[in-house]
C-alpha cells in the first residue's frame, strides 16, 4: 500500500531506455556468438594444415577474417549504443538535480519571506528598547535611597570593618615555630644545663 | 571396509556414504530409500552451491562428462546412479520443494533451489543497492551477465523471474514490458 | 487373696524389670546408632576427601575408574550409577552424571546412525564414535563403561541392549530379536567388511539356494538391516550389512 505509491510511473522514456539498452544486449549476444565462430574456424583452419589442406586452411581463415571485421564493426555499433544510453541516462540525473535545486530554491524563497528586512530592524529595536529598559531599572533602584539611609549604611559598613579589625587583634597569637631551634641559641644554653647537672664535689 | 570422504577434482568434499557401494542402487525397503534419497538431495543441493550449477537432468546419469560427474559416479568403486534412479530422486526433490521442473511439463530436467527464490531475492536487491542500480532500468541480461561478476552470474532467466517477482510484491521492484522484452527496475523500498 | 496380692506384686516386679530391661536395650540401641552416625560421618568426610582429590582420576582414568567401581560394588553402592540411583553419593562426588552423559550419547550415536545400520552397531565402532565425539583420547571410554551406561538407560525400554553376535559385542538399539540366520549373516558381514551374497550362504553355510535368498530378503525388505548393491562386479547382485561398516562421520 505505502510502498506502492513510492513506485514511479513507467514512462515512454523508460520504455525508450528499455529499448535501447534490449539492442545492446543482443549486440552483445551477436558479439558472442561471432567470437564463437572466430575460434571455431581458427580450429578448422589448424585442422586443415595439420592434414595438409592448405587450400582450405586459407579459406577457413578468410571466412575468419570477414567475421573478424564483422565484430570491429559491431565494436563501433556497441559504443554508439552505449554513448547514447550513458547520455540520457546522465540527461536523467541532469533533470532531477535540476528539479531538485528548484525545490531548494522554492524552500530558501520561503525562508527569506520570513526574513524580511522590515522584521530583522524591528527585532533589533525591541532588543534595543529592553536593553535600555533594564538599564533605567537599575538606576533607579540605587538612587531611591534617602540621605538618612544612606548613613545608615555607611555607618553598618565602618561597624563591621572595625569589628573584623578587632578580632584580628584579639586573635594575633604567636606562630608556632616551623624551624628547629637555630643552633647558636643551643650552643649558648647546652653548657648551662651541663654545668647545672655537674655534681658539686664535697668540700 | 571403511568407507571415508573424499575431495573431489573442484574441491567438493564428498560424504562417506558417496563410497558405499549401495548408495548407488535405489533400494527396495521405503524406509531405507527414504533415507538414501535424503542423502542424495543433500549431496546434490550442496555439490550444485559449490559449482553453481543450476539445472540437473536425468539425461546426465546417461552421458558422460558433465558437470554431474563427480556425484553421480565414483569411479572409485566403479559405481553410478541409474537413470531412473535420478528420475526418482528428481521427483522428491519437486516433492520436497528443493527444485521444480523447468520448464514445466516435463519430468526430465529440474531447476535446484539451492538458494530459494526467496533467498535469491535478497541477493538480488542487495547486489542492486550495492553497486548502485536502484531506479536504473536493467536488463535480465544486465543481471545475468554483468561485466563484473557477481553471485547473479549465470541465474536462470525464470529462477530471476521468481526472485524479481517476489521484489515487487514488496513493492521493490518494478517489471517494465515493452514488444522487444522485459526490464526490471528496483527500488530501496522501506 | 494373699496369693493373688503376691501374684499381683510378682507381675509388678517382673514388669518393672522388663521396663528396665527395655531401657537397657534403648539405651545400648543408642550408642550403636550413635556409634555409627559417627562411623558414617567419618566414612562421608573421607570419601568426600577422597573424591576431591581423586574426581580427575575416576572421570579421566578407565583403569581408575574401573578399580573405584569394583571397590563400591564390593561395598554395595554404585556412586557413578546417577542422581536417582547414587543418592547422595552421587552428590557428594559429583559423578553421577558422567554415566548419564554417556548414557545420552551412546543413544545419540544409536539414533544417528540408526538409518543407515538399522538400529545394530558394533561395540568397537560405537566407543570409536563416543571417543570422536567427546573429543578425548584412545581408550578413554572402555567398554565396561558403555555396557554399564546401557544398563543405566534399561527403565526408558527403547530396547538398548549389547548383544554378541559371532563373538563380537553389539549394542542394539530397536527391540527386535534376531533369529538365528540373520545371526549368521551378521557374522558372516562382519568377516567380509559388510558385503554379503547369496552364495557365500550357500558355498560356506550349506544353506539352500531358497533359504539364502529368504534370508536376505527378510534382512532386507522386512528388517531394514542392509542395502542393496546391483551393481555389483561379481554376483550383479550383493547385500551390505551398514552394522559391520565402518564409516567417517
Amino acid at each position: 500500500m505505502g510502498a506502492n505509491s513510492s513506485i514511479p510511473k513507467i514512462t515512454a522514456q523508460d520504455r525508450a531506455i528499455l529499448d535501447l539498452k534490449l539492442q545492446r544486449d543482443k549486440l552483445k549476444q551477436y558479439q558472442k556468438k561471432i567470437q564463437g565462430v572466430l575460434d571455431r574456424e581458427h580450429a578448422i583452419a589448424k585442422a586443415h594444415l595439420e592434414a595438409g589442406q592448405k587450400e582450405r586452411a586459407t579459406i577457413a581463415l578468410r571466412r575468419r577474417k570477414y567475421q573478424r571485421s564483422l565484430l570491429v564493426k559491431t565494436d563501433s555499433q556497441l559504443e554508439n549504443l552505449e554513448q547514447l544510453v550513458s547520455t540520457i541516462e546522465f540527461s536523467l540525473v541532469e533533470v532531477s538535480v535540476l528539479h531538485g535545486l528548484k525545490q531548494g530554491n522554492e524552500v530558501l524563497r520561503e525562508i527569506h519571506k520570513e526574513l524580511s528586512i522590515e522584521n530583522v530592524e524591528k527585532l533589533l529595536d525591541e532588543t534595543h528598547e529592553a536593553q535600555q529598559y533594564q538599564r533605567e531599572v537599575s538606576e533607579m533602584l540605587s538612587n531611591t535611597l534617602t540621605l538618612d539611609e544612606e548613613d545608615a549604611v555607611q555607618e553598618e559598613l565602618r561597624e563591621m570593618q572595625e569589628e573584623v579589625l578587632r578580632q584580628r587583634e584579639v586573635l594575633r597569637l604567636p606562630d608556632a615555630p616551623i624551624e628547629r631551634p637555630v643552633s647558636a641559641v643551643e650552643g649558648e644554653q647546652v653548657p648551662a644545663s651541663h654545668q647545672s647537672k655537674i655534681p658539686i664535689p664535697a668540700a | 571396509m571403511i568407507f571415508t570422504t573424499h575431495t573431489t577434482k573442484s574441491g567438493f568434499l564428498l560424504p562417506s556414504i558417496h563410497s558405499a557401494p549401495p548408495f548407488f542402487t535405489e533400494q527396495p525397503n521405503p524406509a531405507t530409500q527414504a533415507i538414501a534419497t535424503d542423502h542424495w538431495i543433500r549431496l546434490i543441493l550442496g555439490y550444485a552451491r559449490h559449482r553453481k550449477l543450476f539445472f540437473l537432468k536425468v539425461e546426465d546419469a546417461e552421458t558422460s562428462s558433465n558437470d554431474w560427474d563427480e556425484v553421480l559416479k565414483n569411479e572409485r568403486i566403479n559405481r553410478k546412479v541409474l537413470p531412473s534412479h535420478l528420475s526418482y530422486v528428481l521427483e522428491a526433490m519437486v516433492k520436497k520443494n528443493v527444485a521444480v521442473y523447468e520448464p514445466s511439463k516435463q519430468t526430465r530436467t529440474v531447476m535446484l533451489y539451492w538458494r530459494t527464490p526467496e533467498e535469491w531475492a535478497e541477493t538480488l536487491h542487495n547486489w542492486a543497492s550495492s553497486t548502485g542500480q536502484l531506479t536504473t532500468i536493467l536488463t535480465y541480461y544486465d543481471i545475468t551477465d554483468p561485466p563484473v561478476e557477481s553471485e547473479l552470474t549465470g541465474i536462470p532467466v525464470p529462477l530471476l523471474k521468481k526472485a524479481i517477482a517476489i521484489l515487487a510484491k514488496a513493492g521493490k521492484a518494478q517489471v517494465i514490458g515493452i514488444s522487444e522484452g522485459e526490464g526490471v527496475r528496483f527500488f530501496a523500498g522501506n | 487373696m494373699h496369693r493373688k496380692g503376691v501374684g499381683l506384686a510378682a507381675f509388678d516386679r517382673r514388669e518393672q524389670s522388663n521396663r528396665s530391661f527395655a531401657e537397657l536395650s534403648s539405651a545400648l540401641n543408642k550408642s550403636q546408632i550413635d556409634h555409627l552416625h559417627a562411623q558414617l560421618t567419618q566414612f562421608r568426610a573421607a570419601l568426600v576427601h577422597f573424591a576431591s582429590t581423586h574426581r580427575d582420576s575416576i572421570k579421566n582414568d578407565p583403569s581408575f575408574r574401573h578399580a573405584f567401581q569394583q571397590m563400591c560394588s564390593s561395598i554395595g553402592v554404585d556412586p557413578l550409577a546417577g542422581p536417582r540411583k547414587g543418592g547422595w553419593w552421587a552428590e557428594l562426588l559429583g559423578l553421577g552424571d558422567w554415566q548419564y552423559e554417556l548414557g545420552v550419547q551412546i543413544v545419540d550415536i544409536c539414533v544417528s546412525t540408526r538409518e543407515r545400520n538399522g538400529g545394530m552397531i558394533e561395540m568397537s565402532e560405537l566407543i570409536r564414535l563416543i571417543t570422536k565425539l567427546r573429543g578425548v583420547d584412545h581408550g578413554a571410554v572402555t567398554e565396561d563403561d558403555v555396557a554399564r551406561s546401557i544398563s543405566t538407560l534399561r527403565p526408558l525400554k527403547a530396547g538398548y541392549q549389547v548383544t554378541v553376535v559371532g563373538g563380537r559385542k553389539m549394542v542394539r538399539s530397536v527391540v527386535k530379536e534376531l533369529d538365528e540366520d540373520q545371526t549368521t549373516i551378521l557374522i558372516l558381514a562382519q568377516e567380509e567388511g559388510g558385503r554379503v551374497v547369496e552364495d557365500m550362504l550357500v558355498q560356506r553355510r550349506g544353506w539352500t539356494r531358497e533359504r539364502a535368498h529368504a534370508a536376505m530378503d527378510n534382512m532386507l525388505l522386512r528388517d531394514g538391516l542392509c542395502w542393496l548393491d546391483e551393481q555389483d562386479e561379481h554376483e550383479g547382485r550383493a547385500y551390505w550389512v551398514p552394522s559391520a561398516m565402518q564409516w567417517d562421520l
